[in-house]
């Protein structure tokens, strides 16, 4: 009998359980309900839900420090994203574009004018990394749920460079996150009705981005060689089409599949530098 | 008149005991004979002891009127540490004392109260990674005198206390590693010169 709660590992696995079967409930009744435009709300939540149990609470507003800076950076995004997606879709992209530089310079504020140069580097990044998953492709459901399974993997391949740099937090909230959306995406695999649309964008996509920053700039001891791999998570997948044409794919899941591979190899990859790196001098 | 001036002066006198320690000496920190250790549980198994390698600070002192007391006290974030260089790092980070944005940890003294005759407890604001909250300090009087190498002016104390840190926003680890921090604190102050 599995014994869930013994090991803070059992409690992780229990948590990502719990949060991938909500996942798959959520999604699969908003699915059932043909509900399409609310599934942009459904990565925002699952990123919400993470931040909630990886940190029990709710921060006072105004936020003092990263992390709690962290949680109105994913409130208000969503909250805008929404807006705008509802209100004029085709803003998205621009304001989408505008987020993370001013993530990056409400999050790296302390180190304006100390090393500015790092958070205008981290906010072009940013701006890159949203600009490859957002470019090219359409707003079918197809196309969106490509974007919210790389956004997946990459929460997934962040996940243990936090560890090794120093934040344990950022790593469950990664993790839970990615497990989460992995059982909202099953649900959408064949067939999509799902939306990546601001919400996802702005709050999610965003939001990772910030947790990142958090990392890089405030804690700032992450692995650059393991982060700029995994920057390749959002650049191999632009070629994912082309490939399948070479392949001769063209069903929808092979396709998807593809797509997704294409980033998991970077991330895996980026991970494995991450533990060559710091893996043997990780205090347990 | 005359008695209305006497009077002024009386109650201007008693104002200016009450919102200053007078005739309390101040005394500066001495880093190289105090000392601030903390412990804490790790799985239940042991206690891992840090310890702030670098703070400074003054308070003013009568040991006929503790009450008067006042406190000022500053530790520096990265100078924290725990003898274990990877875990050192980790501790600065954004989980835990965000040294970046934090840099120093504060305590200031607000209210003095003598328990016994060589002990006290102090009340204050201890900040931590911007998070402020009160905490009480037991504070046991050593000693006053003369230091006979050098003749200045000493006074001791050793100082407990505990607090949680998930007050302080560092919820990080906390099935493993423990929410409750014992401080021990040994103070000695030298007489402020100039």
């Amino acid at each position: 009998m599995l014994g869930f709660g013994n090991s803070p590992q059992e409690a992780l696995a229990a948590s990502l359980l719990v949060m991938m079967l909500v996942g798959i409930f959520a999604s699969g009744l908003m699915r059932w309900r043909g509900l399409m435009r609310p599934t942009d709300l459904l990565m925002p939540a699952a990123l919400l839900a993470a931040y909630w149990l990886v940190y029990n609470k709710v921060p006072a507003f105004p936020p003092v420090g990263a992390v709690n800076k962290l949680f109105y950076v994913i409130v208000i995004g969503t909250a805008v994203g929404f807006a705008v997606e509802i209100a004029a879709q085709r803003a998205v992209r621009v304001v989408a574009f505008l987020q993370p530089v001013a993530a990056a310079f409400y999050i790296g504020l302390p180190r304006l004018g100390v090393a500015t140069w790092e958070v205008v580097a981290a906010a072009t990044v940013g701006v890159a990394i949203m600009w490859l998953i957002l470019r090219g492709m359409s707003a079918r459901a197809e196309d969106d749920v490509k974007r919210g399974g790389v956004v997946a993997v990459l929460a997934l391949g962040f996940a243990p460079i936090a560890l090794l740099g120093a934040s344990s937090s950022s790593f469950q909230l990664c993790l839970m996150f990615a497990a989460g959306c992995l059982g909202i995406l099953l649900v959408h695999i064949v067939n999509p009705v799902f939306r990546f649309g601001g919400a996802s964008s702005i709050g999610v996509l965003g939001g990772l981005i910030s947790v990142a920053f958090t990392v890089v700039l405030i804690t700032r001891k992450a692995d650059p060689v393991a982060i700029a791999i995994l920057g390749l998570c959002v650049v191999l997948p632009v070629f994912s089409e082309g490939i399948c044409r070479m392949l001769g794919v063209s069903r929808q899941f092979p396709r998807l599949f593809v797509h997704v591979a294409l980033a998991v190899l970077p991330a895996a990859l980026a991970v494995a530098v991450a533990f060559l790196d710091y893996g043997s001098s990780f205090p347990a | 008149m005359k008695y209305r001036l006497a009077a002024l002066l009386l109650s201007m006198t008693s104002l200016a005991e009450a919102v200053s320690p007078a005739w309390a000496t101040k005394f500066d920190i001495d880093p190289v004979h105090s000392g601030i250790a903390f412990y804490i549980d790790h799985l239940g198994f042991s206690k891992v002891i840090g310890v702030a390698q670098e703070f400074s600070g003054a308070f003013d002192f009568d040991a006929t009127k503790p009450e008067g007391s006042s406190l000022d006290v500053k530790v520096k974030v990265g100078s924290i540490s725990t003898n274990n260089k990877q875990r050192d790092g980790d501790i600065q980070g954004a989980d835990w004392f965000n040294a970046t944005e934090f840099p120093e940890i504060i305590f200031v003294g607000k209210e003095f109260k003598k328990t016994s005759d060589t002990t006290g407890q102090i009340t204050g604001d201890l900040t931590i990674a911007g998070v402020t909250k009160s905490t009480a300090l037991d504070v046991k009087f050593n000693k006053e005198g003369q230091n006979p190498w050098d003749k200045s002016h000493v006074v001791g104390f050793s100082a407990t206390t505990k607090v949680k840190r998930s007050d302080f926003g560092m919820k990080a680890a906390l099935g493993m590693i423990g929410d409750d921090v014992d401080l021990v604190i040994q103070v000695e102050g030298r007489e402020h010169q100039g």
